[in-house]
């Protein structure tokens, strides 16, 4: 290692120091000199950052639970049951699962504009971290990475297909019984029980959201 | 336990966790959106959304890194919804000088000034790693990006930050340093 590549790594990671940088520094009194002014700087950049907080606003928070006596409490839930099912069953509303799916991929439309394929290493990093394992054809994924959905760490893949993007979200945790299919705000898609749980495919034409999770079971060993 | 005494030991778990975590949200929105005003309202926000989906945090050890998935998405959002203009760096540091230059911090401000004009791209990631204490790992993964890309961002960070306190001036996005590392 030379003084070139200790300061470069160095610059990048100041609080990670390898072996072989170790080695490097005690054996350069340049480097040591640098080491010293990069670590002050970056104790002078924290302090700079650590900016004063305003006091905190009220925060009005909705109440979640409003359950005044146990007996209005059955009596309510029986009648809100009831109301419910109706409602469902003259609307047919969107299920809670698939509409939270299609919330979540909303809230990253920047995921739609990948275009590039995402490195394999990259890929693996992402279903590693959410204890996933697939194996995807080279090059056909363009965007991944965790997000919290419902309280787990979930891949968010965008794979690409032969006609444009197809959002798969890997939900290890959440059980659905049978094909769950959706159609709403401009999204088709389905959610299908998987080996572990259950996946979630979304695109704009709900034909090549059938082919590609096809595909994404494929991928996933047992 | 009945349903009200839940309600109010969610309540304080929820309390603890803004009373400890709310000077890191309120300081990762101001870095985000340089901009005292807007800082507030992300933090409002996410907290609020984040009351009503605490059940889905199932490991208090995440709670940090939770939220502050959330301010940066609220961030987003605002910026979607409001169309955020680009504004002028003397003006914020005009706006923000209560901020920047704390009585017994005057030795700080030049380094807060230049952090303001740091590129958006080269500020997220140092914010998150120097403030936060994120690894590389968890910067990549918070903002969605390889692993390579978060290290170019930060090398070329500090030496954006060097080369503005230096001269002034900052250097062009992608000017500095090495494409990759």
């Amino acid at each position: 290692m030379n003084c070139l590549d200790y300061q470069h790594r160095l610059q990048t990671e100041p609080q990670h120091m390898t072996a072989e940088m170790q080695s490097h520094v005690e054996s350069c009194g340049t480097c040591a000199a640098w080491t010293d002014e990069l670590h002050a700087f970056d104790a002078r950049l924290k302090r700079a950052l650590e900016i004063t907080v305003p006091p905190a606003r009220d925060l009005p928070l909705p109440r979640t639970h409003l359950l005044p006596s146990p007996r209005f409490a059955l009596a309510a839930s029986v009648l809100g049951a009831i109301a419910l099912t109706t409602v469902a069953w003259l609307w047919f509303p969107r299920d809670t699962l698939a509409a939270e799916v299609v919330e979540h991929v909303e809230e990253e439309p920047q995921s739609w504009l990948s275009r590039d394929p995402i490195p394999q290493a990259s890929l693996d990093g992402v279903l590693k971290r959410s204890a996933v394992s697939a194996n995807f054809a080279p090059g056909s994924v363009i965007y991944a990475r965790n997000c919290w959905f419902r309280g787990h760490l979930v891949p968010h893949l965008v794979v690409r297909d032969a006609s444009g993007p197809v959002t798969v979200l890997i939900l290890r945790a959440e059980h659905v019984p049978g094909k769950v299919t959706l159609e709403e705000d401009g999204y088709n898609g389905l959610i299908l029980p998987a080996k572990a749980g259950s996946i979630a495919v979304l695109s704009r034409d709900d034909m090549r959201a059938e082919a590609v999770a096809a595909r994404i079971l494929e991928a996933m060993p047992p | 336990m009945n349903r009200a005494s839940d309600e109010k030991e969610r309540r304080r778990r929820f309390d603890e966790l803004c009373a400890a975590l709310r000077p890191d949200l309120f300081r990762f929105a101001f870095w985000l959106s340089r901009d005292r005003a807007i800082a507030e309202d992300v933090v409002q926000e996410a907290l609020l959304r984040a009351w009503r989906a605490m059940d889905e945090l199932r490991d208090m050890k995440a709670a940090r890194q939770w939220l502050l998935t959330i301010v940066r998405r609220e961030h987003a959002r605002l910026y979607e919804r409001k169309r955020l203009q680009t504004v002028d760096v003397d003006d914020l540091v005009a706006r923000e000088e209560v901020l920047l230059a704390a009585p017994d911090e005057g030795e700080l401000e030049d380094l807060r000034r230049a952090l303001l004009q740091l590129d958006d791209n080269y500020r997220e990631p140092l914010v998150l790693q120097v403030l936060m204490g994120y690894s590389t790992d968890e910067i990549a993964q918070h903002m969605g990006l390889n692993v390579g890309a978060v290290l170019t961002r930060l090398f070329r960070a500090r030496q954006q930050l060097r080369q503005i306190l230096s001269t002034g001036a900052a250097i062009a996005p992608g000017s500095a340093g090495l494409e990759s590392t």
